[in-house]
């Protein structure tokens, strides 16, 4: 049942989109709280006017001068406090626009009421976006996400506090534990990097560190805490090693290395994606790196015998001035420069054999989700790895025809790879998935420090946008337009765990906290129950 | 001469007035003590507890009446309240306010009146006056403040030390009531005795002294609030303090002594309020949170206005 909280005030102007109202010192009313008004007219229409409270204010009535305060605190002034709640509206129904009049009592929607003020009421496929500050779950229509009405999520925050990429994989167990996908589930498939750390070697294990009260939050979202049961992790072949070793540390066991033949990346064309530098449109860069690949696509016979990359590389320069005399000889230098430069960083994951080829090839669909490690790799490197994944994976989509079964993938540091200056083949890559994903069924949750510094096309196209801590001049920035006031305010001092999340149906962006992970994030949590306690949030608990 | 400063904005009346009172009560400065001399302030009790009862007045719209006879009557639409505030321990709360409206008319003439101002009803109560000038109709409002006060003060008398705004606790002169006068109309005192004033240092009063008159017996002393500046009159910063003769000689001294421990720390300064440091802070606050009661009286004046224009049509 909704209850009685205040009453609409009339020292300020009430509006039909926002308003103030009174409330009782004693009062537990806080940020976030979902509220209620309803206004009768003429004729006996009701009109509801449901909102949140995103302004709190007390102050003490009566007082004058600043320090007031001190002689009320002695018992010597008598002064009364007053708090006032600034309320947004997210709804209105039926959508009549008056103002609510003052005087009008004031509910905390509960229940029902509250689904209605954030339309979970109309949502016929909701997914778990977490839960509210007073423990209320909160849910996201699944309709903009799957790409029916809309696709992709964006998250920024400060890196550190572990909250960007938790929050990813949370959202992916909640859409692959929930009923949503039904008997789809099995063929959806999420693709996920791993750039930092090794956290997310361990998402198949329980978390034996997860406690009682987290795995409660779970159930309250209708989700049973566990891992990702069916799970592919790929790793980079070890250096220096002739035979086919995951160059992980913490975890080996099921960990497949991964690796292309000189031949694949002939064939394949995967060239372009060792030139990730962001370039200038007009550089005649790009022209040179085509005219090769074909080249190379073509000289089946020739690289036949060459037995790694820098057999391929000393094959290119021997060919080059044959292939690319047209150019000038500085566009011809630049490309043999990063090429070498390149050969460095990647020469290893590009070998003259592998132990078997299809087991070697990254196959995302080899498992439900698919975790590809490249955090030990240079940039250089990364970058050829996604790039080429996700260029295989979209083309993969492309042949199918179909945006069923979708195709989730989570890139972190989208900065690197897809920047608002310049132009690179993988940012084409993401661009193409960010615009192009919705009709192909494939859904990018992708997240960065920094919103500002992503090509906008990217973050516009993404549904739902979620933040997470934010350093303060970065909330200032246009990108985070859709925060109003307070909540960019608040960007700044959020807890690991928390995040504020848009979606397009509710007008405001909402405040939620997701549970701790139930999956291990790392080998102790997957280890041993001695662990307990030690979190990825540790450091920050105040 | 040498010239000191009134402390007062000039457009309250004067604090002091060295007029000539009409009459002449009988006054005895012996009652507490044989010696002429300044008591210096004791410590507080730990747990002092006491209430500050006060009223505020206001006259929405002067009327006439128009008598069938053809002459008029004097009258006036007015709103008043009396309240108090607790100040025990380390809080002070607004308690009780009560407001109330009277439509006073002179000749004795009985009138209220009752209308609508939004979802409220305004109820002027007739209160009639008996004479038919200007001063007794605003008289009327006057005394019934006073008494609305006066019944506060008695109700609260028995939770403690009660502080009456003005001479409102003569209609309570059998209870702890102590009356603070914040302006001096009468000195009471010769001379001789009336010199102390000047010497008294903060929270230091005179020995009490008895007055006697037809009204009715008290005791009462001066007592100093607060230290003057060099630039201001050695009056400043004095109150003077009553207490019904019926309580007994030793209640009014431990009143006295009560008082000068207690009323220095809720002395205002001027930055606060103008008729610092006499208009006690707690006074000064509920003076202002009574008048708010009121309600608006722009709005009041209105629905008056209303009322006066719609009764035309009746």
């Amino acid at each position: 049942m909704s209850k009685e909280i205040g009453k609409v005030l009339g020292t300020a102007d009430a509006q039909p989109l926002d308003f103030w109202i009174a409330v009782p010192a004693a009062e537990p009313l806080q940020l976030d709280d979902v509220v209620l008004v309803r206004r009768t007219l003429s004729g006996g229409h009701e009109v509801t006017l449901y909102g949140i409270v995103d302004i709190l204010v007390a102050r003490h009535e009566g007082a004058k001068l600043e320090s007031d305060v001190f002689l009320a605190t002695d018992g010597v002034l008598p002064l009364t406090h007053a708090v006032k709640a600034h309320v947004s509206v997210t709804r209105v129904d039926p959508e009549i626009f008056v103002p609510p009049l003052p005087g009008e009592p004031v509910y905390k929607a509960a229940d029902g009421d509250r689904d209605k003020a954030l339309f979970f009421d109309a949502m016929t496929k909701p997914f778990p976006l977490g839960l509210s500050r007073d423990g209320e779950p909160v849910h996201g229509n699944f309709e903009f996400l799957d790409g029916s009405r809309g696709a992709h999520v964006n998250i920024s925050g400060i890196s550190g506090v572990a909250t960007k990429t938790t929050y990813a994989t949370f959202l992916l167990y909640g859409i692959f534990h929930s009923k949503l996908l039904g008997a789809a589930a099995g063929n959806t498939h999420a693709l996920i990097f791993n750039v930092k750390g090794e956290d997310l070697l361990f998402l198949d294990k329980p978390n034996k560190a997860l406690r009682a009260d987290q795995e409660a939050l779970y159930a309250k979202l209708g989700l049973q805490p566990g891992a990702f049961e069916d799970l592919a992790i790929y790793a980079p072949v070890r250096r220096e090693t002739l035979e086919m070793v995951p160059d992980t540390g913490s975890r080996t066991e099921g960990v497949i290395p991964f690796a292309w033949t000189v031949k694949q990346f002939c064939e394949e064309r995967l060239l372009r994606f060792l030139f990730t530098e962001a370039e200038d449109d007009s550089s005649q860069l790009g022209s040179v790196v085509e005219r090769v690949e074909a080249r190379l696509a073509r000289a089946r016979d020739d690289i036949r015998g060459i037995d790694g990359f820098d057999g391929l590389v000393e094959y290119i320069q021997e060919h080059l001035d044959d292939w690319a005399g047209s150019y000038a000889s500085g566009t011809r230098s630049a490309f043999e420069r990063r090429l070498l430069s390149a050969a460095a960083r990647v020469a290893h994951l590009i070998r003259g054999h592998t132990d078997d080829g299809e087991r070697n090839v990254i196959n995302w669909r080899k498992a439900q989700v698919t975790v590809i490690d490249i955090h030990n790799l240079h940039d250089r490197a990364k970058r050829f790895v996604i790039g080429v994944v996700l260029k295989r994976m979209f083309e993969d989509k492309e042949k199918a025809g179909t945006s069923r079964p979708l195709a989730f993938v989570v890139l972190d540091e989208l900065n690197k790879y897809a920047p608002r200056e310049g132009w690179s083949p993988i940012k084409d890559v993401i661009l193409d998935m960010a615009e192009r994903g919705r009709s192909l069924g494939v859904i990018l949750i992708g997240a960065e420090q920094t919103a500002s510094q992503i090509e906008r096309r990217v973050v516009a196209n993404s549904s739902f946008r979620v933040v997470g801590r934010l350093d303060l001049a970065e909330a200032q920035q246009h990108e985070y337009a859709f925060l109003p006031g307070p909540s960019r305010a608040r960007a700044g001092i959020l807890k690991p765990g928390t995040v504020i999340v848009s979606q397009p149906e509710i007008p405001i962006p909402l405040l939620v906290r997701f549970p701790f992970p139930s999956w291990a994030t790392r080998e102790s949590e997957a280890r041993t129950a001695a662990a307990a306690g030690k979190d990825p949030f540790r450091k920050f608990r105040s | 001469m040498r010239l000191l400063l009134d402390p007062w904005p000039a457009d309250y009346e004067a604090p002091i007035s060295f007029d000539a009172p009409e009459s002449r009560p009988e006054v005895d400065v012996t009652v507490e003590s044989g010696v002429w001399e300044a008591i210096p302030p004791g410590e507080p009790p730990a747990d002092a507890s006491c209430c500050f009862v006060d009223g505020v007045r206001r006259v929405e719209a002067r009327v006439l009446g128009s008598l069938d006879s053809g002459g008029f009557v004097h009258g006036l639409f007015g709103s008043f309240a009396a309240g108090y505030v607790r100040a025990a321990g380390r809080k002070a709360e607004f308690g009780d306010i009560r407001v109330a409206r009277v439509l006073v008319m002179g000749n004795g003439a009985l009138e209220g009146r009752e209308f609508l101002l939004g979802s409220s009803t305004l109820s002027f109560a007739p209160c009639p006056a008996v004479r038919n000038t200007p001063e007794d109709v605003l008289a009327g409002l006057q005394s019934r403040m006073r008494e609305a006060e006066a019944e506060l003060a008695e109700s609260m008398a028995g939770e403690g030390c009660v502080f009456v705004d003005g001479p409102s606790y003569r209609a309570t002169s059998r209870y702890p009531v102590v009356g603070v006068i914040k302006r001096i109309l009468n000195p009471y005192l010769g001379e001789p005795q009336f010199s102390l004033l000047g010497r008294l240092r903060k929270g230091g009063r005179t020995p009490l002294f008895g007055i006697s008159d037809t009204a009715y017996n008290r005791y009462s002393c001066y007592l100093r609030l607060s230290d003057p500046r060099a630039l201001e009159h050695p009056l400043a910063g004095i109150v003077r303090i009553e207490t019904g003769a019926a309580v007994g000689l030793d209640a009014a001294k431990s009143l006295a002594d009560f008082a000068a421990a207690l009323l220095p720390s809720f002395a205002s300064t001027s930055t606060r309020d103008p008729r610092a440091p006499q208009n006690l802070l707690p006074v000064g606050a509920l003076e202002q949170e009574m008048r708010r009661r009121l309600g608006d009286p722009l709005l009041i004046r209105r629905a008056i206005e209303k009322e006066l224009h719609e009764q035309r049509d009746r």
